[in-house]
């Protein structure tokens, strides 16, 4: 069917088409602004009002004003899950960030079929689900078996507890989160491939030599996505929840007890519903303020070209 | 043609209500209350003899053993009640939230297992049926002849008098030992008569004889490495069932008795018991650090029966597990402190609240409680009975199975839980509780600090928790 430009806005056969086009449209929409609604508004409602109230899912909620938000700051175990959440947030994202921005650079000097293939294998463990890689990295930080120990042990280096002693087993994340930087790596790629390469060519015949052309065109030209990967790294590694959950159960002392799964502990293992909400609001809050300070402070520092 | 639009606002208006609709209809709970028994169907609410009937149990699954046990059990049953069916329902993850959760949408099973940790919770919550008129009908159950631990049935099935469930069976952390290692040791294996326990000295004799370096020296020996070593005399694994019976077995207390329940890892008993179980991996190194064979995916009966181990400090429950490893295995009664001691539990059978059809439902428990189950699991090792019948000498002769039982264990099975097995008090907050005294012993286990200065400042914490769900229920 030919249309002429415009013709839909003429009373008629091509305003009804006008309207049946939007009734479809709205149709096709719908599934997610449902799901929308009712998996993220409303219980997003609902929690605030849950937050107010004391209740064990047993029982109907009682409300107790802000007293689950009072008892926030009186937690210890708030306090702690908090730090080792920041802790593992300003050590893992920077380091994430530039591992695969490295990685990604590397990758970009050649398109042969052998980087192809090289970059396939560095995106593969982004890849593995993640109780797969918690199970995969367990083995290898056993203190008494595991790869990483015989590794020292061959060095005539003595065995560490890995995940058995509080001062190192958040290291021990840490390290092990870098295992899919594949994904943000991939990220990376693509903005690097998207940069044009006239720009290096005319910076080459101004005689500029690599570190120049990385610090002057290729920096530069990358801060929107570094700034995207960095926001979006920051959030999730904010609600990190897997590894301290499956590997280390929050252990040793606490030391790997991630705010979301002291969340978690108290919503399903000891049905504070109140409080966990009340827990989700104020991490909500956290993020979204951190959020609001990058993009005041970091986001007039990202070009972007042609701005 | 008067076009309607259908302009966004509308359209969202309309999204909106009908998804409210549909979580309104689908978060409305049945018309039972939860926490109330269902109202009664008029006279029809408990099925006639004749008309079908539909029991919904929860469970979490157990190994293949248990599947088939619990299958030739329902066959068992709908021999003699043919008009019931039998919906068996397990969940692998998270049991307790999501039967928890059924019955606060208003749609619980009629029978379920409550785990020893989770039953007080469940009654002091309202979620469980008081059983006791069932129970006191019935001429079985209400004999405490029935029962060969009485006293402790009493403590874990009943609340302020009444009877919220049946327990299962009884199980209690026993000595797994690896008899070729023994042999090769040229020592005496532990016994499985109470009454020759080893004291824990003579314990940790037999554990230090049995560890070995790469170089075949054993802890006392000059130049030994603690760094490398290939034979472990035992393992003694720290969760809450094992520490018990340690902690119990040096005149210590996990927590105080119902209804208090606060934790007492702070009394001096406790204290020293949790650092003799430490004092194991890091001052004597004949056990190896706390978790590091589920690690590595071996567990620590495939340890012992590889020779890695030579003792561990587990549940009878293993027997069911340990026998197809195919390796030498014996058993004996724990070693002790001040006084003989084990830990005995197991989960209670129990019924909703909320459930609809409660006589029908407890014409099912009250078989699955009976004999005929008991003894199935019993002859696989996975249980140890509770019922009398089961300890008279024809009684153990029909559940003793010379494949998985060594020779003697009626010992344990009998004697050892009746003599010397107490059960341990969990009630409201014991999970959270637990977590923060559990969270300060990790320092202890790899021996960064001793007991007794990491202990105190967690239990008043763990014990805030406690006061804290007492004043919410």
């Amino acid at each position: 069917m030919m249309l002429k430009a415009g013709g839909a806005r003429r009373a008629g056969p091509g305003h009804s088409f006008n309207r049946r086009e939007a009734l479809w449209g709205f149709v096709f929409v719908s599934p997610i602004l449902l799901g929308t609604v009712l998996w993220f508004i409303v219980p997003m409602l609902a929690a605030v009002y849950i937050s107010l109230t004391d209740w064990t899912l047993l029982r109907p909620p009682t409300l107790v004003g802000l007293d689950n938000f009072i008892s926030l700051f009186r937690d210890r175990l708030v306090g702690q899950s908090l730090k080792v959440t920041v802790i593992f947030t300003v050590a893992a994202v920077p380091l994430n960030l530039l591992v695969a921005f490295a990685t990604a650079l590397l990758l970009n000097f050649s398109r042969s079929r052998t980087m192809y293939v090289i970059r396939v294998l560095y995106y593969l463990p982004a890849l593995v689900p993640p109780v797969a890689n918690a199970v995969l990295w367990s083995w290898l930080l056993n203190s008494e078996y595991g790869l990483i120990n015989w590794l020292l042990r061959t060095m005539g280096l003595p065995k560490v507890l890995w995940l058995q002693d509080p001062d190192i087993a958040l290291s021990a994340l840490i390290v092990m989160s870098l295992w899919g930087f594949g994904a943000t790596m991939i990220i990376f790629l693509a903005g690097l491939q998207g940069i044009p390469p006239e720009l290096y060519e005319a910076a080459k015949i101004d005689g500029a030599g690599s570190r120049h052309r990385l610090f002057r065109i290729t920096i530069p030209l990358m801060t929107p996505v570094i700034f995207f990967n960095f926001v979006i790294n920051m959030i999730a590694s904010f609600q990190v929840f897997t590894a301290g959950y499956l590997i280390t159960a929050g252990g040793p002392n606490n030391s790997t007890l991630f705010y979301v799964l002291h969340l978690y502990r108290n919503a399903f293992e000891y049905l504070k519903m109140g409080y966990a909400s009340a827990m989700a609001w104020v991490l909500f809050f956290i993020i979204l303020a951190l959020t609001l300070v990058v993009f005041r402070y970091f986001g007039r520092d990202v070009y972007y070209l042609g701005s | 043609m008067n076009a309607r639009q259908l302009s966004r606002r509308k359209f969202l208006m309309w999204s909106g209500a009908i998804g409210s609709a549909t979580l309104l209809a689908a978060c409305t709970p049945p018309a039972a209350e939860v926490g109330q028994p269902a109202a009664a169907e008029g006279d029809g609410a408990d099925a006639p003899a004749a008309e079908p009937v539909t029991i919904v149990a929860k469970a979490w699954p157990g190994s293949p053993f248990e599947t088939e046990s619990i299958l030739a059990a329902i066959d068992e049953f709908g021999e003699a009640y043919p008009h019931y069916t039998i919906d068996w329902q397990t969940e692998p993850q998270a049991y307790g939230q999501k039967v928890l959760t059924q019955i606060a949408a208003g749609t619980p099973p009629d029978t379920m297992y409550a785990g020893s940790g989770d039953f007080f919770s469940w009654v002091i919550q309202g979620v469980l049926l008081d059983i006791t008129p069932y129970v006191m009908d019935h001429a079985g159950f209400s004999n405490p002849e029935y029962w060969t631990h009485y006293e402790e049935e009493l403590k874990r099935c009943t609340w302020e008098g009444q009877w919220y469930g049946l327990g299962s069976c009884w199980v209690c952390p026993h000595l797994y030992t690896n008899l070729d290692v023994f042999e090769a040791a040229g020592i005496d294996p532990p016994s499985n008569n109470p009454e020759e326990a080893w004291t824990w000295d003579e314990f940790l004799t037999v554990a230090k004889a049995l560890t070995l370096d790469s170089n075949g020296r054993h802890p006392d020996d000059a130049g030994f490495d603690a760094d490398n070593i290939e034979q472990h005399g035992v393992q003694w694994p720290t969760w809450f069932i094992p520490l018990h019976a340690a902690i119990g077995s040096n005149g210590g207390r996990y927590t105080a008795p119902a209804p208090d329940g606060r934790f007492q890892f702070d009394s001096p008993e406790t204290m020293q018991a949790v650092q003799m179980v430490a004092d194991l991996v890091n001052v004597h190194h004949v056990a190896p650090h706390g978790a590091f064979f589920s690690e590595i995916g071996m567990n620590n009966l495939e340890a012992l029966g590889s020779g890695r181990l030579a003792m561990i400090a587990d549940g009878s429950w293993n027997l069911l597990r340990i026998q197809p490893l195919e390796f030498n295995y014996g058993t004996g009664v724990l070693p002790y402190m001040q006084t003989r001691y084990t830990d005995i539990q197991a989960h209670n059978q129990v019924m909703a609240a909320g459930g609809k059809q409660p006589d029908a439902t407890w014409e099912f428990v009250a078989f699955l409680s009976g004999d005929f189950y008991q003894k199935t699991m019993c002859q696989g090792g996975l249980w140890l009975p509770t019922h009398t019948s089961l300890a008279t000498p024809e009684g153990v002769a029909s559940w003793l199975n010379a494949d998985v039982h060594p020779e003697g264990y009626e010992m344990i099975a009998l004697d050892y839980v009746n003599q010397y097995g107490h059960t341990m008090y969990m009630g409201p907050g014991f999970w959270e509780a637990n977590g923060i005294v559990s969270s300060a012993l990790d320092t202890v286990w790899i021996g960064e600090a001793q007991a007794v200065d990491a202990l105190p400042a967690a239990v008043a914490e763990a014990n805030q928790v406690i006061e804290d769900w007492r004043n919410r229920s």
